[in-house]
């Protein structure tokens, strides 16, 4: 039976999402994309109250803050925490180097895309990975049967399709005289829109669809050890509605279930789950 | 003495390797048949990677397959049986992407791997990991500034290569699948359909559209560190990367001579060393699209990004390649890439001369008939010059700057 991982969206539904026995996937400011980020004082607070906490550290690491973080892991080090997902191999460098005994998660996003892989790192003493979102369901079948790793899928909400360092709203706003007075932006195109995000640390972009694998998780259940749902653009009571679903849902009452998440939300798809992307055209002379 | 860093161009066929290496770069770097970043890309079949090995090694320089990929299961079932045949064609060495390929080449053939770009390596640490792996050489970043630059090199003793001209990814390399959710195309396989040069609307949290002049675009200008190559060399990067294996023999050749001539004159004469800006004017004129320092200085604020203020200007200075040249008759034997007419003032550039400066008098064809313009594709023609010429030297408009122009 899989654990279920959320990324909250606010602050006050951490407390919620703890009360209804699952984990949380929490960023810390300054080192992490695509996640509620918090401080350590913060982080520190809630461990006291829940230690049913991951943390992501899923940023590309530049050189200035390499002494940052290693003081940054550390203290993690001390802490209680269920694991940390990472995307740059600085993490596993310095944890090596310093003898940190913390649960690394490959987290590459991505990247992760074949148990071969998954492998190597295993070897490397990475012992747990989240897999890309764009794979299908028998690729995730696959590596599942094909690796002693401890797998976390993304099935619900919506999915980081873009980072950049660049600032590409600011830039836009500033290159038209224009001032940046809107809490969110989109991206529209072809009746879809795409979620848009400029902070400090540079630019993200979301799918125009949020991810519904509630069918999926019922038959991955088994093979698959955490199912991540992302609460990103969801308010409190629609992520707390959503995580009762994944509780309740079996093989008996999924059609029901699943109406009525679609009754909750208009944009839901089913991403690559079904769709193998296309990489080539061409044949080569084997 | 200062050690000279390898210039690295892209070849998008044996054609473009040719020319890539006789016009100045150490070494070029190319798709195999299968498992690189263009896969639409004619790429090379095993018996070209040989052919053009071989062709390379003759004149001392190397070739690099790019094996950069991110496998999916069906795929890395096949990845050895792959690079062993990569292996036999004698070429130097692979850039991959996917540290599963990087433990499979190091441990079962004798092939140097380079870390590719997708990594999107940018501190000692992680450099640091897969030097202690085997990795030979890593591609930084294109976000990577100097003082990260200097610091990896400091602290890591691989060997460091990084991007000095050509398009930029608007994302961080490997971090982008905009191509895979909007067109189906998988960016991390080859795919890539470069939504970041698509328009969109801007919507604000009302859904109402931002109205402004054009419309939101994340498409990047190119990156050009022409300027900084002093710098570089003196900071000490190994190998400087020439983006482009889809760009025209045209570029390429015009884009690593310009390189070559600023690396030689620094290396070569440091003392007297002053960059000379004439050089700018000639890649701004075989480019089509604005190019910057990007990351390197730090400011990769608004003037990094276009605004879908972009004209494409579609270059037509690219008028044939020497094919033949008849010493006796003082006749080169030209093969057509442009519109050209007699009175036309031509220059012909080349690795082995200076460029020659000429209007064309006359024009022969194929059968020794006088013509006064060239206007079929890949025509084959004949015109008069008097100092001799080589296979592989071409005939361009005499530059003038655009913008000048304008």
């Amino acid at each position: 039976m899989s654990n279920l991982v959320v990324i909250p969206n606010t602050r006050t539904s951490i407390e919620d999402i703890l009360k209804k026995g699952c984990s949380v996937l929490l960023g810390i400011e300054g080192y992490s994309v695509n996640s509620l980020n918090i401080n350590m004082k913060q982080l520190t607070e809630l461990l006291e109250q829940n230690n049913n906490i991951y943390i992501s550290l899923n940023k590309n690491i530049y050189n200035d803050k390499l002494e940052e973080l290693e003081q940054l892991l550390y203290q993690i080090d001390k802490l209680s925490i269920k694991g940390v997902f990472y995307y740059d191999v600085a993490l596993l460098n310095i944890c090596k180097r310093l003898n940190l005994h913390i649960n690394l998660i490959w987290s590459a996003e991505h990247l992760t895309t074949n148990y071969f892989t998954i492998n190597y790192w295993y070897k490397q003493g990475i012992k747990s990975c989240f897999l890309s979102n764009e794979i299908t369901k028998k690729e995730i079948e696959e590596i599942a049967h094909n690796t002693e790793s401890t797998l976390f899928v993304q099935l619900f909400g919506y999915i980081p399709m873009y980072v950049s360092k660049r600032h590409a709203i600011n830039n836009y706003l500033e290159h038209f005289s224009l001032n940046r007075d809107s809490h969110e932006y989109y991206l529209f195109k072809e009746d879809h829109k795409y979620p848009i995000i400029d902070n400090d640390d540079g630019t993200i972009i979301y799918s125009s669809f949020m991810l519904n694998g509630l069918r999926e998780y019922v038959d991955l259940t088994d093979i698959v050890d955490n199912i991540i749902i992302n609460g990103y653009g969801i308010d409190n009571d629609k992520l707390m509605r959503t995580i009762d679903y994944f509780n309740m849902v079996n093989k008996d009452n999924i059609d029901v279930i699943d109406q009525e998440l679609h009754n909750l939300f208009d944009n839901l798809g089913k991403g690559f789950l079904y769709e193998e992307t296309i990489y080539r055209v061409k044949k080569y002379d084997k | 003495m200062i050690n000279k860093p390898e210039l690295l161009a892209p070849a998008g066929d044996l054609e473009r390797l040719k020319i890539a290496l006789l016009y100045g770069a150490d070494a070029v770097y190319c798709g195999g048949p299968a498992f690189g970043l263009r896969a639409n890309a004619t790429n090379f079949t095993f018996e070209q990677l040989k052919e053009g090995a071989t062709f390379a090694h003759s004149l001392n320089k190397k070739v690099y397959v790019t094996v950069n990929i991110v496998l999916h299961n069906k795929e890395a079932k096949s990845i050895l049986i792959y690079l062993r045949k990569i292996e036999e064609t004698g070429i130097d060495a692979i850039i991959v992407s996917d540290p599963y390929v990087m433990d499979v080449a190091l441990k079962e053939t004798n092939l140097d791997v380079h870390l590719s770009t997708q990594q999107s390596t940018m501190n000692y640490e992680s450099c640091q990991f897969f030097y202690d792996q085997g990795v030979k050489r890593i591609v930084l970043a294109r976000e990577c500034k100097r003082e990260d630059i200097i610091s990896i090199i400091k602290h890591v003793p691989v060997e460091i290569e990084m991007f000095i001209h050509g398009a930029m990814c608007a994302g961080i390399s490997g971090r982008c699948v905009l191509s895979n959710f909007l067109t189906n195309r998988d960016a991390n396989r080859g795919g890539c359909s470069q939504i970041c040069r698509w328009d969109f609307k801007l919507l604000d949290d009302a859904n109402k559209i931002i109205e402004t002049p054009k419309d939101f675009t994340l498409c990047s200008k190119d990156l050009s560190l022409l300027e900084y190559i002093p710098d570089l060399i003196e900071i000490g990067v190994k190998s400087f990367k020439i983006e482009g294996r889809m760009r025209s023999i045209y570029y390429i050749a015009t884009v690593v001579s310009i390189y070559r001539k600023v690396i030689d004159e620094y290396c070569n004469h440091k003392d007297n060393y002053t960059y000379n800006k004439e050089y700018e004017k000639i890649l701004r004129r075989c480019a089509n699209r604005d190019s910057v320092v990007q990351f390197f200085n730090g400011n990769y604020g608004t003037d990094c990004s276009y605004y879908n203020g972009r004209e494409e200007i579609s270059n037509q200075d690219f008028l044939g390649i020497v094919i033949d040249y008849d010493k006796e008759q003082k006749i080169a034997t030209i093969e057509q890439r442009n519109y050209f007419k007699i009175g036309d003032e031509v220059e012909i550039f080349s690795p082995y001369h200076d460029t020659i400066s000429l209007i064309i008098d006359k024009i022969y064809d194929e059968n020794d008939q006088e013509i006064s313009v060239v206007r079929h594709p890949k025509q084959i023609v004949k015109i008069n010059v008097d100092q001799k010429l080589n296979k592989f030297d071409l005939l361009r408009k005499k530059i003038v700057d655009i913008n000048e122009k304008k």
